[in-house]
């Protein structure tokens, strides 16, 4: 299936939801850009569409880059070899309180494995999927802040055990 | 009279340091007499920060760290994160290096493969398997150690090529080793496959149907063992495995049902033997050349750009999704590990079975718990 | 059927040898007797056997086994020994409960030194009972071992005891019935009778008299291991799944009694299943006889005890060779194999002795 049928879809399906099209990586493969806010829509669409099966999350990522956090979805089909990738965004403003931490709607419902990496996403990175904030257990319990950010300071102290990152050639 | 008992369920809790554990992790059990009725299951105790390190270390450092994300099978690690910066920075890995790899990788499998199947020996106490296994083992981990100087940790795969040319009779070795290995594959057979105490301990016991495994994305040899016909090295074909002549095993429930114990283990031993056409295929054909496109300096740069690299490790899809935006140090590196699924499914799985079968349980569904706290 | 004189019993052997006046108790032999055979046979026997064990199955599974202790580790027992002996408990907290389960379960355990057969003269207590008495020893035992799990309070012990407690219940059953097949055989059930219904040559001994002798010699064995959890029937005591059961609890000098307890076990019912059912400790070519009528009887009661015991070591490591390469099987298949395999056939073993036996009477 053409990437263009599969946005033709995704427009009838969820209009105004599809940003554009972008290339990801040199493969050839290409991403498709969507509003944070239809991913369910999109998400359901894409699992349940006859053409589409795409039925199995393979993988969720998440990057920051610069002030913003890009999740990126990557989507296979257990019956057909078609592959997807699918990307929103969310911004970031610092010093938010836990109620303004990003939210992105969350995809368990029609991808089940998503769970785990959503619950593992929010806690590095501070994302609300489904409106709540996932421990994975993954940070001791009362760890301030979230790691995988770019803003992250590390801590001079962790459990009164003194913690410093002299040494390292970090710019 | 019978109120007066107090039959209600007990609680128990495994971990994090237990004998029966593949590694660091907390069981909540709700056992109701013997039989488990529902588990829980803690993890992150051996999170070590893997991600946000690579992003703080220069990229030649970054494979460092990528050899750690699963110690016993540390090549696939490595090879993910090289093939997502090869296609980012639009190297190519000479033909020679490719054979080198493919090696390497195949060998790991059979290594990380040996040690499941002394896992499985020691959880259901058949102690001399273990030791016969490891004997074994001991031999391939030599070839590491001949090639790359480590056992464990090789840190030998680098961007565009490897590290280092093969030593001199590594390839006659390989080639040794793995006409030894067929011998002593039937004696593993022999001694414990279809042994009737193993079959009693393992056949119809855990069972992961197909439906099961893909609500949780399950991927590799226990997916396989299910019914799902998926391997990277067949679908997404990497480091030229689309021109090598192999099989992909499943499971038949040949002892029980399929996506039993058993299967998952007979599958691995399954898997040996095609491991070994592809060592010994590619071991005969190794391309003269250069060992790599270039020389990875400290100061090695990445263009701006994303990649993303698939493995089949002896586990399942192992990803690596790279993010630079130019610059000396990556902007992100994420793993996409296969014992997350398997970790997600263990509380439907372990519902049901009586406590005895835990440790045989957990042998036999491979855990790895460095790869999946990263 | 004894036929042996009555001077020739053991109590004239010791006075004799010690100089004690005639008058003296027999408790007071007995005691000497029972520290004797525990210092100078059952400890010994412990050290070799789990050496042999460590060595041979090293040699099996393609390794070394010890080798630092002395010339090739021989004396790993030892050092094993006396670390244990002195490691210092890991909490200061004193396990009142844990102790007096433990005491009780070791005096059950010993008490049956006192019907332990080691030789013609070395039958400290023989009569028509002694061969139960390990049985009773062994339900004793499992009570023993059951509330020293339950006192732990914590899950491995708790499991580890109620399993210990169920293999015993499934294990005694067919070997009692085992029993009864060799004392049909027999005639009697003292030590001296079993003895005496056997002869040096492997033929005469009764496993091999007649084929449910033999079913009975096999039952009488599996279920022994059964028992007494001994590898590969040891899933109340595993490792894996239970942290070792009972024993995860123990340190230092509670785990050496433990582990000597359970090793003193297996060797009692192995050195059982010799004189019922190997042959016992008449010596070959006549030599027994030789020896008592030149009254050499120090010298006589040494071969004898010495080739029992070479007979019962041999017993004990094909047993452990078997363990090695057999997979543990789960709490319930052990219990099921007891219950279902093993009994059925020693019931069936008794009916056919039983006819067997009646049917030569009736000739």
């Amino acid at each position: 299936m053409e990437l263009a049928a599969i946005i033709t879809k995704l427009n009838k399906a969820a209009p105004g939801a599809v940003l554009q099209k972008a290339r990801f990586g040199r493969g050839g493969a290409q991403a498709i850009w969507i509003e944070a806010r239809a991913l369910p829509a999109v998400a359901a669409t894409l699992r349940n569409d006859p053409d589409l099966k795409l039925d199995w999350l393979e993988n969720l990522s998440v990057a920051q880059l610069e002030d913003a956090l890009v999740i990126t979805y990557f989507l296979r089909s257990r019956e057909t070899p078609l592959c997807a990738i699918l990307r929103a965004t969310v911004t970031l403003n610092e010093n938010e309180s836990p109620a303004e931490l990003p939210e992105v709607p969350s995809v368990r419902e029609i991808w089940p494995m998503a769970r785990s990496m959503e619950r593992e996403s929010s806690e590095l990175f501070g994302i609300r999927f489904g409106g709540e904030l996932a421990a994975a257990g993954i940070l001791p319990k009362g760890w301030r802040g979230f790691p995988l950010r770019k803003s992250y300071v590390f801590p001079q102290e962790v459990f009164g055990i003194a913690h410093s990152r002299q040494g390292t050639d970090h710019a | 009279m019978l109120e007066r008992l107090r039959t209600d369920l007990t609680y128990w809790e495994i971990g994090p340091y237990h004998g029966a554990l593949p590694g660091p992790m907390r069981l909540k059990l709700r056992i109701d007499g013997e039989i488990i009725v529902s588990g829980e299951l803690e993890t992150g105790f051996l999170h070590r920060g893997l991600e946000k390190a690579m992003e703080l270390h220069p990229w030649p450092a970054t494979i460092t760290y990528a050899d750690h994300l699963d110690p016993e099978a540390a090549v696939f690690g490595e090879l993910a994160l090289c093939l997502a910066v090869e296609e980012i920075s639009g190297l190519e890995a000479p033909p020679r290096a490719q054979a080198i790899r493919v090696l390497l990788s195949e060998l790991t499998r059979i290594s990380a493969h040996l040690g499941y199947i002394a896992r499985v020996g020691r959880a259901t106490g058949a102690e001399t398997l273990i030791h016969y296994v490891l004997r074994d083992r001991e031999r391939i981990l030599d070839l590491f150690e001949l090639l790359t100087g480590a056992r464990y940790s090789l840190n030998f795969v680098r961007f565009g090529g490897v590290a280092a040319d093969v030593t001199e009779g590594f390839i006659e070795r390989v080639l040794e080793v793995s006409e030894l290995m067929r011998v002593r594959l039937k004696e593993y057979n022999d001694l414990f496959t279809f042994n009737h105490a193993f079959l009693l301990r393992a056949a119809g016991m855990g069972v992961i149907e197909m439906g099961l495994a893909f609500r949780h994305g399950l991927t590799g040899p226990n997916a396989r063992a299910a019914g799902i016909s998926f391997d990277v090295r067949k679908a997404h074909p990497y480091l030229g495995f689309e021109a090598l002549d192999f099989e992909v095993p499943l499971g038949h429930g040949e002892a029980g049902r399929q996506g039993d114990a058993h299967d998952r283990f007979l599958l691995r031993l399954r898997e040996i033997p095609q491991s070994l056409e592809i060592l010994k295929h590619v071991a005969e054909n190794v391309p003269s050349g250069e060992y790599a496109c270039m020389k990875i300096e400290r100061e090695f740069e990445v263009p701006r750009g994303e990649g993303y690299g698939r493995v089949e490790s002896s586990r399942g899809l192992l990803a690596c999704h790279v993010v630079s935006d130019s610059g000396r140090f990556p902007a992100r590196i994420q793993f996409r590990v296969p014992t997350t699924a398997t970790l997600a499914l263990l509380p439907e799985v372990i519902a049901g079975l009586p406590i005895a079968d835990l440790p045989v349980l957990l042998a036999s569904l491979d855990l790895s718990l460095a790869e999946a706290d990263r | 059927m004894s036929s042996y004189p009555q001077e020739a019993s053991w109590i004239n052997l010791l006075s004799s040898t010690l100089g004690f006046t005639p008058g003296t108790q027999e408790w007071v032999f007995a005691a000497i007797g029972l520290v004797f055979i525990y210092c100078v046979i059952i400890l010994p026997s412990a050290a070799m056997m789990s050496f042999l064990d460590r060595k041979l199955s090293a040699d099996f599974q393609a390794r070394v086994g010890p080798n630092r202790a002395g010339p090739a580790g021989v004396f790993q027992p030892l050092a094993d020994l006396v670390k244990l002996l002195q490691k210092e408990a890991a909490s200061t907290d004193w396990n009142w409960r844990e102790a007096l389960w433990l005491g009780v379960h070791t005096m059950a355990l010993y008490s049956t030194v006192a019907v332990i057969p080691l030789g013609s003269m070395a039958l400290l207590v023989d009569t028509d009972m002694s061969v139960f008495l390990p049985f009773w020893a062994a339900l004793v035992l499992a009570l023993g071992t059951m509330l020293l799990g339950f006192s732990q309070a914590s899950v491995p012990g708790w499991f580890g005891g109620i399993r210990i407690a169920a293999q015993v219940l499934a294990g005694a059953f067919p070997s009692l019935v085992a029993v009864l097949c060799a004392g049909i055989h027999s005639g009697d059930y003292r030590w001296s009778a079993f003895v005496g219904a056997q002869a040096a040559f492997p033929l005469r001994w009764t496993a091999f008299s007649d084929p449910f002798q033999f079913i009975a010699f096999v039952v009488f064995v599996a279920g022994g291991l059964v028992m007494l959890a001994v590898p590969p029937m040891d899933a109340a005591v595993s490792l894996r799944d239970l942290h070792g059961g009972v024993s995860s609890h123990l340190f230092g000098r509670r785990l050496s009694l433990y582990r000597l307890g359970r090793f003193y076990g297996f060797f009692l019912w192995s050195v059982m299943a010799t004189v019922i059912f190997l042959g016992a400790w008449t010596l070959p070519f006549g030599l027994g006889g030789v020896l008592r009528t030149r009254e050499e009887l120090w010298l006589l009661q040494l071969l004898e005890t010495l080739w029992l015991l070479g007979k019962t070591f041999l017993l004990m490591l094909a047993i452990t060779s078997l363990a090695r390469v057999h997979p543990r099987g789960r709490i319930d298949q052990v219990t099921d194999f007891s219950w279902k395999v093993l009994s059925p056939f020693s019931l069936f073993a008794l009916i056919g002795s039983a006819l067997w036996t009646g049917w030569g009477l009736l000739r």
